[in-house]
């Protein structure tokens, strides 16, 4: 007997059924129904919005509102500026990031998957969620997984209309464009630790510097 | 991971006079229930998303051998492996296999109780890998080949000082002095750890959840260090208890409401990442190959009896957190992987209540454990099981034994109790001369030794009831010893 159906026999027999009899359990898994829903997940869209700001805020992200994707580009300059590292961006070859031209802000930027080396990297998120003011990311062509873990610095573009309510909302997203992708990152604020006598230190092993650019 | 259960009273013993130890535990009183508190009071649904928590857990309980195949069917579908392990020891086989097949030398690993649990490390250490922990706390512990101290804490017990000596031992002992500040220990980690990272072959992760309906591993984290931990290597090793089985997405989320406000008091943690498979074809990056190692190691066992409730647990660590005797004691003293209430529950169906039995006493039935835990396990009544497991089983020592057997006796004859009772109340009177305070007690030194012990009226309340003299009503003078 293989180790799989001795744990399978043995779970159907303590819960009092014969070993290869089954439970039930398909309609869950097919009507994946919702749980309780927290009213600061529920609200019109501008009020979302706010509360995802506010959320993000309270977790040490940063938010920076832009008029339009065009923004972008002078703004991953300020920051990396304003965090003294070259003026050198890896972006995610997402389509709507070829939008910005980043030359004109003076930025030498590669669209690419990232490297241990990369200091600041920029992402295009699905979708955010505005109970906790989290960034939902989809790894994929246009969404290199290692972009949102190696940098310093991470600018996560993301649309205004994508702010939604609660993880649920997210999932409907999600489940629209087919499959699971293998990796699905929700991101709350940057790294940090607080394994050091319980005192909280950004930038652990991920970005220290998490910003979001709302458009 | 050496098993220690049976040294617990001594390691209390230790752990109580150890001034380093007691310091470093006022942080856990002084952070956590507080955080909890306000993150719970944060979210006034708390009471309905807990008692849908729970019973998702319990569905999910009652269907795990059906939504253990739907996520087996699902990891398959997705490209991913599958491997059951009965054992501590067939998982560390498969996991070994799986690294040899990589053709591994490093191996990262982030946090994961249930390979503490099935003693992996020294057991790649032994087939020839290295494997490296990336979880901050838990790199510490490996630097100084100390154990973990508490679930979601690993590092707890440890001062900032005791972790510059490691670093500087492990790292560079020219260290200077001054990078002994919280950041800049971090920032050491960080740059030495970003190294490891980049030449891992294998990547082992643990998963707080398993989702049958899409065969995703979830894990979350503050640091980052999973993630690198498996988007780097060619290969992801998810390690998870059959237990951790949750049925959707949606049901999932429910749980994460749960989880990180009970664990550290924040709403959700940094990172919360979703697992499915290895790399697509036209994926730029992540891992090559993804294995899930499935480990029973006595969690079957639980179902259908007592112990069910237990299955239900998330591994938050609030019951540690908010236990009097965890926070006077720390968790080293439990001896092994799980400390606290729940490591009282578990620890004595994985490694025999014959080893263990102490742990199920480590408890004054507070309740507070049950009252925080987010997925309400009755942990007070799971633990007066085992009390009753290792009273029929004998393995209490044998003065409890004789003690209780002597008590039973006298109790069952009122007038020899009576008499007894009559003298003892005397004693104690006269012991307490005129403050009536008894200040040291013979056998209860310990308890005398902070305290007094207010001494009885001199007479039972039997002999007073008889006399006719009845205890007074509210308002009227109390006898003399007791107090309000």
């Amino acid at each position: 007997m293989s180790s799989r159906d001795h744990v399978l026999g043995n779970i159907r027999t303590r819960l009092g059924r014969g070993a290869e009899d089954p439970a039930h359990a398909d309609a869950r898994l097919r009507e994946h129904p919702a749980g309780p829903l927290p009213a600061r997940a529920v609200g019109a869209p501008d009020e979302l919005r706010a509360r995802f700001v506010e959320m993000a805020r309270a977790a040490s992200g940063e938010v920076e509102m832009l008029a339009d994707v065009g923004e972008l580009a002078p703004l991953v300059a300020r920051l990396c500026a304003g965090h003294g590292v070259a003026a050198h961006a890896t972006v995610s070859p997402d389509t709507r990031l070829d939008a910005p031209d980043w030359a004109a802000a003076g930025l030498e930027v590669e669209r690419r998957a990232g490297r241990p080396e990369d200091r600041v990297c920029v992402s295009h998120a699905l979708c955010g969620v505005a109970e906790t003011g989290t960034l939902v990311l989809a790894s994929g062509p246009d969404s290199p997984v290692t972009l949102n873990f190696l940098p310093e610095l991470h600018v996560v573009a993301l649309g205004a209309g994508q702010v939604l309510g609660s993880y649920e909302e997210a999932w409907q997203v999600v489940r629209a464009h087919g499959a699971l992708p293998r990796t699905v990152n929700w991101i709350t604020g940057p790294s940090r630790s607080a394994d050091i006598e319980q005192t909280l230190q950004l930038g652990a092993h991920g970005p220290v510097r998490l910003v979001i650019a709302l458009i | 991971m050496d098993i220690l259960t049976q040294r617990f009273k001594s390691g209390a013993r230790e752990a109580l006079v150890d001034a380093r130890l007691q310091k470093a535990l006022e942080n856990i009183q002084r952070g956590f229930p507080g955080k909890r508190a306000k993150a719970v009071a944060g979210l006034p649904e708390w009471e309905r998303v807990r008692d849908h928590g729970t019973a998702i857990r319990d569905h999910a309980i009652a269907h795990l051998d059906t939504y253990l195949e739907c996520f087996e069917q699902q990891v398959v579908r997705s490209g991913g492996q599958v491997h059951w392990a009965r054992d501590a020891a067939e998982a560390r086989t498969a996991i070994a296999g799986i690294c040899r097949a990589a053709g591994a030398k490093t191996v990262t690993k982030g946090k994961s109780m249930v390979t503490e649990e099935i003693g992996l490390n020294d057991f790649l250490v032994e087939q020839g890998f290295t494997p490296v922990e990336t979880d901050l706390g838990e790199y510490i512990l490996q630097l100084r080949g100390d154990r973990p101290s508490h679930i979601i804490a690993p590092a707890i017990h440890l001062r900032r000082d005791q972790i510059f000596e490691a670093f500087q031992r492990h790292h560079d002992p020219a260290m200077h002095a001054n990078s002994d500040g919280h950041a800049e220990l971090q920032a050491e980690a960080r740059r030495v750890l970003r190294k490891r990272f980049v030449e891992a072959d294998v990547g082992i992760t643990g998963a707080n959840f398993c989702i049958a309906e899409t065969g995703t591993t979830v894990i979350v984290t503050n640091e980052g260090n999973g993630d690198l931990t498996q988007c780097l290597p060619r290969v992801h090793v998810a390690v998870a208890g059959i237990d951790k089985i949750v049925p959707t997405l949606e049901d999932t989320s429910t749980l994460l409401r749960l989880l990180a406000r009970s664990a550290t008091g924040q709403d959700i943690t940094v990172y919360t990442t979703f697992s499915t498979g290895p790399r697509r074809a036209e994926d730029p990056d992540g891992p090559e190959e993804f294995h899930v190692v499935l480990i029973d190691n006595g969690r079957s066992d639980m179902l259908g009896g007592e112990l069910q409730s237990m299955l239900r647990c998330i591994r938050c660590g609030a019951c540690m957190n908010h236990c009097p005797v965890y926070g006077a004691i720390g968790g080293h003293a439990y001896g092994w992987v799980y400390p606290g209430p729940m490591g009282a529950v578990l620890t004595p169906q994985m490694v025999g209540i014959e080893r263990s039995a102490n742990l199920p006493n480590a408890s004054t039935f507070c309740g507070r454990c049950a009252e925080v835990c987010p997925v309400q396990i009755p942990l007070p009544d799971l633990m007066r099981y085992w009390r009753e497991q290792e009273y029929e089983g004998g393995y209490q020592p044998r003065v409890a034994r004789w003690g209780l057997a002597g008590w039973a006796w006298v109790a069952r004859r009122p007038a020899i109790y009576h008499r007894l009772a009559r003298l003892g109340a005397r004693v104690l009177a006269v012991l307490g001369g005129r403050t009536g305070r008894v200040r040291r007690l013979p056998l209860a030194g310990g308890w005398t030794a902070g305290r007094d012990l207010p001494a009885p009226a001199g007479r039972t309340f039997t002999d007073q009831w008889r006399a006719g003299t009845r205890p007074p009503r509210a308002g009227a003078a109390r006898p003399r010893g007791t107090r309000s």
